[in-house]
């Protein structure tokens, strides 16, 4: 709003655009902005929207537009799909539970720690979030190899191998939503609760971590998202027999795109935009927090 | 208040990174300094050779030349898509401005290899956008999308624009709306007010976020297998034939260690812009 | 004071971050059941003393004694005392019962005798009622109350508040004042308190300890501390004082006397009768201390001449500025008359309310 002592000058400059033309002009950005916006959302939309009608059409192979409807390809998914979704989920939840035992309590060393070269710990344990995926697949892919030549040992092409790569790419999630919460969490409620006779252990389970523990979940969420959807690491660390489920399209696009792998997209796009709705709400997740997901699909 | 004895619960993860992780990345970096004696096998001797190789073959600098094309492109289309769209977000709370945003945070979490298939069908040549176009008379013949950086920036720019827009957020929301009723109040229109007060003052963000498009875009790998091809040679593209077709690990590695040091010189670029952004605040 | 009721003590407490000292070996001893407060701006060290007593930092020297015990390093959590903290730390994800008993399940208390202390407390602090509400839920004075409930839910020896107050508006800030102070009486408990605000020390405490710049300025009774301050700093840190530069000429058998420095306007006596300081030697520097209502406008006779040159209306007294020399003023504090004086004025007050500082 104008003040009196600049509402002077600026009507004189202003007076050389009719005040109505002006006012037309600026109620006309928000349409226009709105229609942007609506074009932008159809675009966000569309390959998911697309997914599903491929998923309904009636031909095997993928036709557009379909001749017809049908529901026949949900049936017949074939069980490695199943068994991919069963591996994919079990990997994730390992390399979630395993990067919570690491990277939590490295979070509160470093939030409340006194760590010496603290800045540069952090940029390490933060950094794999920065290396795409596909060359922490090469790394880890020539690691195991270097191993199997040392020591004779094979972790190529086993669960565990792929646990340990997972487990290290999704644990600054956990990190980073540790010390941002940590960062605006009051000394104080720790203190009292030293003061009112709890021990330090004590006090992290009975205080701490249930006022941290929506930031953790939070994190825990996008590392599992990050891991469940991980193809361009775990494409180099399984060479034969089970994939993942998202491999396991991946690979079956490549050979035999067919309407099934439409259908197991559409249920996968289902329940992950069901599950993230669902966390939008109850975890009050912070989308800004999406902006660390990194490292390239 | 800091305090000493929190520090040890940094141990377990230091020392996993320490015997893993730091050891995985230099193992990669030091194969690149090897010859390839096969399959599968580097030789002990040390070597510059396959540098001189990826940066003086044909292939594989036409690959790194394309990708970094493929960035430029994407960058370009998802600030273009993304920046109007951030302003709509941060100056609008309708229930439609928040539902696009929470559809843009949805889009960036969905399953990538299922918006691969997605954009296979969209992208086809009877597909719904050459449908579009012929039915709207804009062309006779379709269009080919496939295995061209046509069709790839435009699902690639699907893939970045969450993550453009959800950069630039903070930052418009940071710039005071009174400086734009100010800019109008002194006879401004919109348009001049956007280009001379709200694009200097975003301009931190829209630097982040362009370099973390850029980022993403040349070391992505699903989008461009499904959606660009073998044919397109982009350098990540490459790598995985090296690695696991050829078995070439010394070519492999010598690529995934000059695109290591690409996405690093421009995550360092990053920080530096953040940390200046965060000085002048 | 009976030295064996003494409570606490201090010992050469002191502590250092890093180069910087916060507290500098402090002497202090605190009698059972006593209300003390530490007064001071920032950054003189009241809150790092209090945190030390707590046990929440560790003092680099001295000893910290309760009831004759050497506690300094005994940790926060066994040192039973209970604790409110400037933005009351209550644990957001507890109930306002879960809170206050929080410290008594860490005491292994039975069941049901949480839930019957719990509900004393509650009534304690007026919140009967409100046990099963969160935090968020309430207004920052319940807050507060809830805050000394759970400090005070587990008996503790000693009481510690940082601060506490601060975060209130004054109007709840006053009525807090007195509910804290009649809990404080009714359960007899020693009571630390460490404020800013010269009003609340004045107005709550047995005792109040001035801190300037990490160490103790003055220990006294708040109506002791107004009327005896021992130094400028304090005399100027507790209530408002008019200050001026002389020398001591002489001490009379009922005052002392001093020559205040140049220039006054002609006529008027330079050389004041004050309280007799025998302490501050004959010909050392010193500062004449009056306070605003100690000083009154006499028609004949007085001891300074002035003009006044401004008054300030505030509700049941009035300030009145009174010129008494080239850039100097004195202040005067009166009940406000049918109108404010003007022109010339003559200044008087008793010699004994004339205090005399040393110069520092």
């Amino acid at each position: 709003m104008a003040t009196p002592a600049s509402s002077a000058p600026a009507a004189s400059v202003a007076g050389h655009v009719p005040a109505a033309r002006r006012r037309r002009r600026l109620d006309m950005v928000r349409p226009i902005l709105t229609g942007w916006a609506l074009l932008v959302a159809v675009f966000l939309l569309a390959p998911l929207i697309i997914v599903f009608i491929d998923s309904i059409g009636v031909e095997q192979y993928v036709v557009f537009p379909p001749g017809g409807w049908s529901l026949h390809w949900y049936q017949v998914i074939p069980k490695y799909y199943l068994d991919g979704a069963i591996l994919s989920v079990g990997l994730a939840v390992a390399s979630v539970a395993a990067a919570t035992i690491f990277a939590v309590p490295a979070g509160m060393a470093i939030a409340r720690g006194s760590l010496p070269g603290r800045a540069a710990i952090d940029a390490l344990l933060r950094s794999p979030v920065q290396i795409p995926l596909l060359i922490s697949g090469v790394a880890f892919l020539q690691f195991y190899v270097l191993i199997r030549t040392l020591t004779g040992v094979t972790v190529t092409d086993s669960f565990v191998g792929l646990w340990i790569a997972h487990t290290i790419v999704v644990s600054p999630y956990l990190l980073t939503a540790v010390v941002a919460r940590l960062s605006r969490y009051p000394a104080s409620l720790d203190e009292a609760a030293y003061g009112l006779g709890a021990g330090p252990v004590r006090t992290f389970f009975d205080i701490t971590l249930p006022i941290i523990s929506p930031a953790v979940a939070s994190g825990l969420f996008f590392a599992f998202l990050v891991s469940f959807d991980n193809v361009p690491t775990t494409v180099f660390l399984i060479q034969s027999g089970k994939t993942t489920l998202p491999l396991a399209i991946f690979y079956d696009t490549d050979q035999d795109l067919s309407r099934i792998q439409y259908a197991v997209g559409t249920i996968v796009t289902v329940v992950f935009t069901t599950l993230i709705l669902v966390a939008m709400r109850w975890l009050r997740l912070l989308p800004s927090s999406a902006s660390a997901r990194r490292g390239g699909g | 208040m800091r305090n000493r004895r929190w520090n040890w619960l940094v141990i377990p993860m230091l020392v996993a990174f320490a015997t893993i992780y730091v050891p995985a990345i230099v193992s990669f970096v030091l194969i690149s300094f090897h010859p390839s004696t096969g399959p599968g096998s580097v030789g002990p001797e040390w070597t510059l050779g396959n540098y001189a190789k990826v940066l003086g073959d044909a292939v594989y600098q036409t690959g790194l030349w394309r990708s970094v094309a493929l960035g430029a492109i994407t960058v370009a289309g998802s600030l273009i898509l993304g920046f109007p769209l951030a302003y709509y977000i941060s100056r609008y709370s309708s229930r439609f401005a928040i539902a696009v945003f929470t559809l843009l945070y949805v889009s960036s979490l969905t399953s990538i290899v299922i918006r691969g298939l997605g954009w296979i069908t969209l992208l086809g040549t009877t597909g719904p956008i050459n449908g579009i176009l012929q039915m709207l008379g804009l062309i006779q013949e379709p269009v080919i999308f496939y295995g061209n950086l046509l069709g790839l920036s435009i699902a690639m720019i699907h893939y970045t624009l969450p993550f453009m827009v959800l950069t630039l957020l903070p930052v418009m929301h940071a710039i005071p709306t009174g400086l734009e009723e100010a800019s109008s109040g002194m006879g401004a229109g919109f348009v001049t007010t956007v280009r001379r007060v709200v694009v200097p003052l975003a301009m931190p963000g829209v630097l982040a976020g362009s370099l973390l498009v850029f980022a993403m875009t040349i070391s992505a790998f699903v989008i461009p297998r499904l959606v660009g091809g073998l044919t397109l040679r982009l350098t990540a593209l490459l790598i995985d034939q090296e690695m696991r077709t050829t078995y070439n690990y010394a070519i492999g590695s010598t690529l995934a260690s000059v695109l290591l040091l690409l996405v690093a010189v421009v995550v360092v670029m990053a920080s530096v812009v953040g940390g200046r952004s965060r000085v002048a605040r | 004071m009976d030295q064996d009721t003494v409570v606490l003590s201090l010992r050469q407490l002191t502590k250092h971050f890093g180069g910087v000292v916060a507290v500098d070996g402090i002497d202090l001893d605190i009698n059972k059941g006593e209300f003390i407060t530490l007064l001071g701006p920032s950054g003189c060290g009241k809150t790092t003393t209090v945190r030390m007593i707590g046990g929440y930092e560790e003092p680099t020297a001295g000893q910290i004694i309760v009831d004759g015990q050497d506690i300094t390093n005994v940790p926060a959590r066994d040192r039973n005392f209970g604790m409110v903290f400037q933005d009351y730390a209550l644990f957001p994800h507890m109930t306002v019962s879960d809170n206050i008993a929080y410290p008594l399940r860490m005491r292994k208390w039975a069941r049901d005798r949480v839930a019957g202390r719990v509900s004393e407390m509650l009534d304690l602090v007026r919140l009967d009622g409100m046990g099963k509400r969160h935090p968020w839920e309430l207004s920052g004075g319940q807050r507060q109350r809830v805050a000394l409930a759970r400090a005070l839910s587990f008996s503790p020896r000693l009481l510690l508040m940082d601060e506490a107050l601060g975060a209130l508006d004054a109007k709840l800030r006053e009525y807090m004042r007195v509910e804290i102070r009649r809990i404080q009486r009714l359960l007899q408990i020693t009571t630390i308190h460490v404020t800013h605000d010269q009003d609340e020390a004045l107005g709550m405490s047995d005792r109040v300890v001035v801190m300037r710049q990490a160490k103790i300025a003055q220990v006294a009774a708040p109506r002791d501390l107004y009327t005896d301050p021992t130094s400028v700093y304090v005399a100027d840190f507790v209530g408002r004082i008019n200050l001026l530069w002389g020398h001591v000429v002489e001490h009379a058998a009922d005052a002392t006397i001093v020559e205040l420095d140049d220039p006054f306007p002609p006529a008027t006596a330079t050389r004041i009768r004050a309280r007799r300081t025998p302490d501050q030697a004959v010909g050392s520097r010193v500062r004449v201390g009056i306070r605003p209502e100690a000083v009154r406008l006499v028609e004949g006779g007085g001891v300074l001449a002035g003009v006044v040159s401004g008054a300030r209306f505030g509700g049941p007294l009035e300030y009145v500025t009174v010129a008494i020399g080239p850039d100097r003023t004195l202040d005067l504090l009166r009940r406000p008359g049918d109108a404010p004086p003007q022109g010339n004025v003559l200044l008087d007050w008793a010699p004994d309310q004339a205090l005399v500082l040393p110069a520092d």
